[in-house]
């Protein structure tokens, strides 16, 4: 590949990095992404002539121009500044890229990119960038060191008035010698000390900043049901949706988790019901009790057993906190600001919704303790007067719902033997996504006496109203029900289609949880397949991401540094045979075999591709460098070489011509003189621009057959 | 004590920089993670900049090699050969410049790449300010591989002395002496007449068009043609070079252009056919007979330096035809012998 070739797939894929990382915040609107990556790459093809008028450039100032005035008057009227900014960035870049003539344009494009990569900075925290960024660390070398050299080439001809100057720059643009397989094999290489570079300084670098996003990471993921109030069906129709909302690493997982789990993470839960919407009436929300990085939910004794489940939760719209059943507390690390910890913020409204205030739009990374199902009966309470009328209030128009109640529990003595009756009948409906319309009636009856189908939303308020019309506080309950191990991060993934509502119902004072979703539900959307691995392994390293990366802060950097310290110190007074026992394992050959084996094939692959291309080498290549005026002087000195390598008199590759000359004349060689009288003259047309006349050319290459006469 | 090697931040290097540096204040002020991984990319770029640049400029020798005769004031071609004696690594971008003592160097030799284990060879144009001794004293190589941020200089002392001879001007050829000095000789001696003397072995100096390419050819070694010079022409230029008593740098001028000058009549004369000296207060350069390489006198005149006129010698007077040059006077006619 010629220079100009290289240079050009370079600094296109360097633009290209720059312009995706714009696109991934999702905050240009589809229309000018879809404009800006056809600009981009018709592009591609403006080259030659063209790209070197004088009305090209013009063409391209002045709309650039009209550009801005219209930005500027669309931001007045009110429009976000934000995507102006973008778009007229972007439109910038493509204004470079289709004027670049020099090494200064494609300056300007790397300088671009760059604005491009630290803008996205602010437009989303996602993997994707992190993606974009490492491309940036393999680009970035070649484009960077490509344009320099091409700086270089053509800050040597600076407004030379000989035209044939500027051929030069051309033609060396043209060579394939300057930069080849080596020099981009080289170059891609330095990414690995780059990127260890980048680590480094990205690790120890003091984090006393102020912690806080100026734009936010992102646009946040909607999950209906944890609003202030939600519609009946609203909840149940998303079974289709994969995006990941939790990661879940629950106790005691053991060596091979099953596939599936049926993990229960609460989210929030509904007191109101108007015939058709839930919402939540109670009010009375309250900061929760802290100590250091604990929130508490009860008390319970020290000695009190207690599971420990690691749950991520991405960035939601709606600041819930998930718990699993029987949670007694919380433990949430603390956000570093300004270089000091500041405790989360997190409030408990009644129905047990705890939200968190202090949206970093980092979401939450959290550990949950739960009670054993032991430990949790001991745990009793009591509900206050005006929390128990709420439990019980039924709309108006469900006096059928209400006979068919005590129809189903006929027969059942305690509240808890009526819910496990109604959960029962329940179970017996058909579990289904495709709902109808009730029209004017409400959902329920429609639900109850005629579809006998639905998904879990109407068979959660059918049970919760039907238990209120018996005289049992019970509440509407939405979350996540799923859980789809992920072997890549071990964790238990809980997508958006795992939503799921449910009931607590108020029984010997506590709420106990019953789920009259019938169990066909779980069997909906389970996939596997290439895809489905494909998918976990992005959320595996999405997961890190955001856990190394996103979220490293002054914190994690102490920890780290206790950590290295504790490893050093255990290193240092590991007695010398452990020591040597653990070098001798860590020499093991076995575990080096196949990198070897690849090593040493990727390295057989390289020297015979260069023999191939050093072999195929042609003279074209060999003739691209030579100043057009100098050519002449150039063929006559080589065949001066080729004629004393005849006569056992070539140059050696230690020996300059002139040097070689003077040498020729020590020897006394009979051809010395005409030797020195061609070198002397190659020189002067080579490099001090002297050029060789028709009559001067033909004395030289008189003298050239001398020489090719000596014996 | 003179620094071998240093290091300047370009004009996009400072750019650069200021831009790392607005990455890092962002960084530090928001606490954004992702504006740090920047950071630690750029400052990471600035680093193998660095390192990158010494291994360009480490294992690389230079070698010049010196044109044969040089002139004041006219270019000559020097050429310089680099050699990479790095067992794997190309040198990219190197600028090398041949430091003088005492006179600046406009021109500088530029290499794209060399190879591992390799030499390439460049040349560049300089032109004496004066004539006398130049001394080449060093090379100084940089580079601004890989990226251009910064510019990183290394000296390599390496000492070589060349000889300017003073800087030919337009002469009107001095007339053949009619009624020389005549020269007792058995036989007929060579010069620049029409008359073929004979063969001779070539002679570093001796001009090209004087070669006898054929026998050179049969022979195996070079010779040139020798013509019979012209009976008894003999011409010595005497050159004053004492400074008369409260003459400063504009004198100097004067003498420099007629040590011109007379360098400038003796090469005419001797293409004409006519042996030549120069005849000076502290000394007179060997005599040059007619077709032989006028390099002695110009190496007497290289070195001629200003003597001071009360304490200088007399000038002496030449015995045959002769023509005097003083600085500031137009030559007068060859005075012929008396």
């Amino acid at each position: 590949v010629s220079f100009a070739t290289l240079h050009k797939w370079v600094t296109y894929s360097m633009a290209g990095l720059g312009l995706a990382a714009l696109f991934i915040g999702g905050e240009l609107s589809l229309p000018v992404e879809v404009a800006i990556l056809v600009a981009y790459c018709v592009s591609f093809f403006v080259d030659g002539p063209r790209i070197v008028h004088p009305a090209w450039q013009r063409g391209w100032n002045v709309a650039l121009v009209a550009l801005l005035a219209v930005e500027i008057v669309r931001g007045i009227a009110g429009e976000p500044v934000l995507p102006l900014g973008l778009e007229f960035t972007a439109a910038l870049q493509l204004s470079r890229l289709c004027n670049r003539r020099s090494a200064a344009e494609h300056q300007q494009i790397a300088m671009l990119a760059f604005l491009h990569l630290c803008a996205a900075t602010v437009l989303s925290t996602e993997l994707a960038y992190g993606l974009a960024f490492i491309g940036f660390v393999v680009v970035a070398p070649w484009m960077l060191a490509l344009t320099h050299l091409r700086s270089e080439i053509e800050g040597h001809y600076p407004g030379d008035p000989d035209p044939s100057r500027a051929a030069d720059v051309r033609r060396v643009l043209a060579s394939r010698r300057v930069v080849g397989a080596g020099f981009l094999a080289g170059t891609a290489a330095l990414s690995v000390p780059l990127f260890a570079l980048t680590a480094l300084v990205f690790v120890v670098f003091p984090r006393v900043g102020l912690g806080l996003l100026a734009f936010g990471g992102g646009t946040p993921t909607h999950v209906a049901g944890f609003g202030g109030d939600v519609e009946l069906g609203q909840v149940g129709l998303v079974r289709d949706d994969p995006t990941v909302v939790l990661r879940v690493t629950p106790p005691d997982l053991g060596e091979r988790p099953p596939r599936r789990a049926a993990i229960r993470m609460r989210g929030t839960s509904f007191d109101a019901y108007d015939g058709r919407r839930w919402s939540r009436t109670l009010r009375g929300e309250e900061p929760m009790a802290r100590m250091d990085e604990t929130y508490l939910l009860g008390r319970v004794s020290r000695h009190t057993r207690l599971d420990t489940w690691s749950i991520v939760l991405d960035h939601l719209e709606d600041t819930v906190v998930f718990l699993p059943e029987s949670t007694i507390e919380l433990e949430i690390p603390p956000r570093v600001q300004s270089g000091v910890e500041v405790g989360r913020s997190l409030v408990l409204s009644p129905g047990l919704d705890i939200r968190y205030r202090d949206d970093d739009a980092l979401g939450l990374r959290y550990v949950a303790r739960t009670l054993t199902a032991e430990g949790y009966v001991a745990m009793r309470d009591d509900l206050e007067p005006g929390e128990m009328r709420s439990y019980l209030q039924v709309p108006e128009g469900h006096a059928r719902v209400a006979e068919l109640a005590r129809e189903w529990t006929a027969g059942a003595a305690t509240d808890r033997e009526r819910a496990q009756a109604i959960v029962e009948r329940l179970h017996g409906f058909e579990y289904s996504l495709s709902m109808q319309d009730p029209g004017g009636r409400p959902p329920l009856d429609a639900f109850l006496f005629e579809w006998r189908a639905g998904h879990c939303e109407y068979f959660s308020t059918a049970m919760a109203i039907m238990l209120r019309t018996l005289g049992i506080p019970s509440r509407d309950v939405t979350g996540f029900l799923g859980g789809r191990w992920n072997s890549y991060g071990r964790y238990y993934a809980i997508t958006h289609g795992d939503a799921h509502s449910w009931v607590e119902v108020w029984i010997d004072g506590r709420w106990i949880t019953f789920d009259p979703t019938p169990p066909g539900r779980s069997e909906i959307g389970i996939a596997s397949g290439l895809f489905d691995e494909l998918a976990e392994i992005i959320d595996a390293l999405r997961t890190r991401w955001e856990d190394d990366v996103v979220s490293y802060d002054l914190r994690s950097q102490r920890s780290l540094v206790r950590s290295v310290w504790t490893f050093l110190r255990q290193f240092r007074d590991a007695p010398d045979a452990e020591r040597a026992r653990a070098e001798t394992a860590a020499d093991e050959p076995s575990s080096w075999r196949p990198a070897l084996l690849v090593s040493a094939l990727v390295v057989a692959f390289v020297l015979a591709w260069r023999l191939a291309r050093r072999r195929l080498g042609t003279g074209r290549d060999r003739r691209a460098a030579i100043p057009e005026g100098a050519r002449t002087a150039v063929a006559l000195y080589r065949a001066l070489e080729r004629a004393l390598a005849a006569r056992g008199r070539g140059r050696p590759s230690d020996r300059t011509p002139r040097e070689h000359a003077e040498q020729l004349a020590r020897d006394g060689f009979a051809g010395a003189a005409a030797v020195s009288a061609i070198t002397e003259r190659y020189l002067e047309a080579r490099y001090g621009g002297v050029a060789i006349e028709q009559g001067e050319l033909a004395r030289l290459r008189e003298k050239l057959r001398a020489v090719e006469r000596t014996s | 004590m003179r620094r071998t090697r240093g290091l300047r931040v370009t004009r996009e290097g400072r750019l650069f920089v200021l831009v790392t540096l607005g990455v890092g204040a962002a960084a530090v002020n928001t606490g954004n993670n992702l504006l740090y991984l920047v950071l630690g990319l750029m400052l990471s770029l600035i680093v193998l900049s660095g390192v990158l640049s010494d291994l360009v400029l480490s294992g690389v020798r230079v070698r010049r090699a010196l044109p044969s005769r040089a002139f004041a004031r006219t270019p000559c071609v020097i050429e310089l050969a680099l050699a990479n004696d790095k067992r794997w690594l190309p040198s990219f971008s190197i600028e090398v410049e041949d430091q003088a003592e005492g006179e600046p160097t406009d021109r500088r030799c530029y290499f794209l790449k060399v190879g591992a284990r390799a030499e390439q060879v460049a040349a560049y144009r300089r032109a004496p300010a004066r004539r006398g001794t130049l001394v080449l004293a060093r090379f100084r190589l940089s580079t601004r591989y890989p990226f251009g941020l910064f510019e990183k200089w290394r000296i390599i002392e390496d000492r070589a002395e060349l000889l300017v001879y003073p800087g030919l001007v337009p002469v009107l050829a001095p007339e053949a002496p009619s009624g020389g000095e005549i020269v007792e000789r058995a036989a007929p001696r060579p010069g620049h007449g029409t008359e073929f003397a004979g063969l001779r072995e070539y002679r570093h100096g001796d001009e090209a068009r004087a070669i006898h390419w054929r026998r050179s050819a049969a022979l195996g070694r070079m010779v040139v043609r020798e013509r019979e010079r012209e009976a008894g022409s003999r011409l010595a230029i005497t050159l004053d070079e004492a400074r008369p008593a409260g003459e400063g740098a504009a004198w100097e001028e004067q003498l420099e252009e007629a040590i011109s000058r007379a360098a400038s009549l003796a090469e005419r004369a001797l293409q004409r056919g006519t042996a030549v000296e120069v005849i000076a207060r502290s000394g007179s350069s060997p005599l040059v007979l007619a077709g032989s390489p006028p390099d002695p006198v110009f190496r007497f005149l290289a070195r001629l330096a200003a003597v001071d006129a009360a304490t200088a010698p007399p000038l002496p007077v030449p015995r045959g035809a002769s023509v005097a040059v003083v600085p500031g006077v137009r030559e007068a006619p060859v005075r012929e012998a008396s």
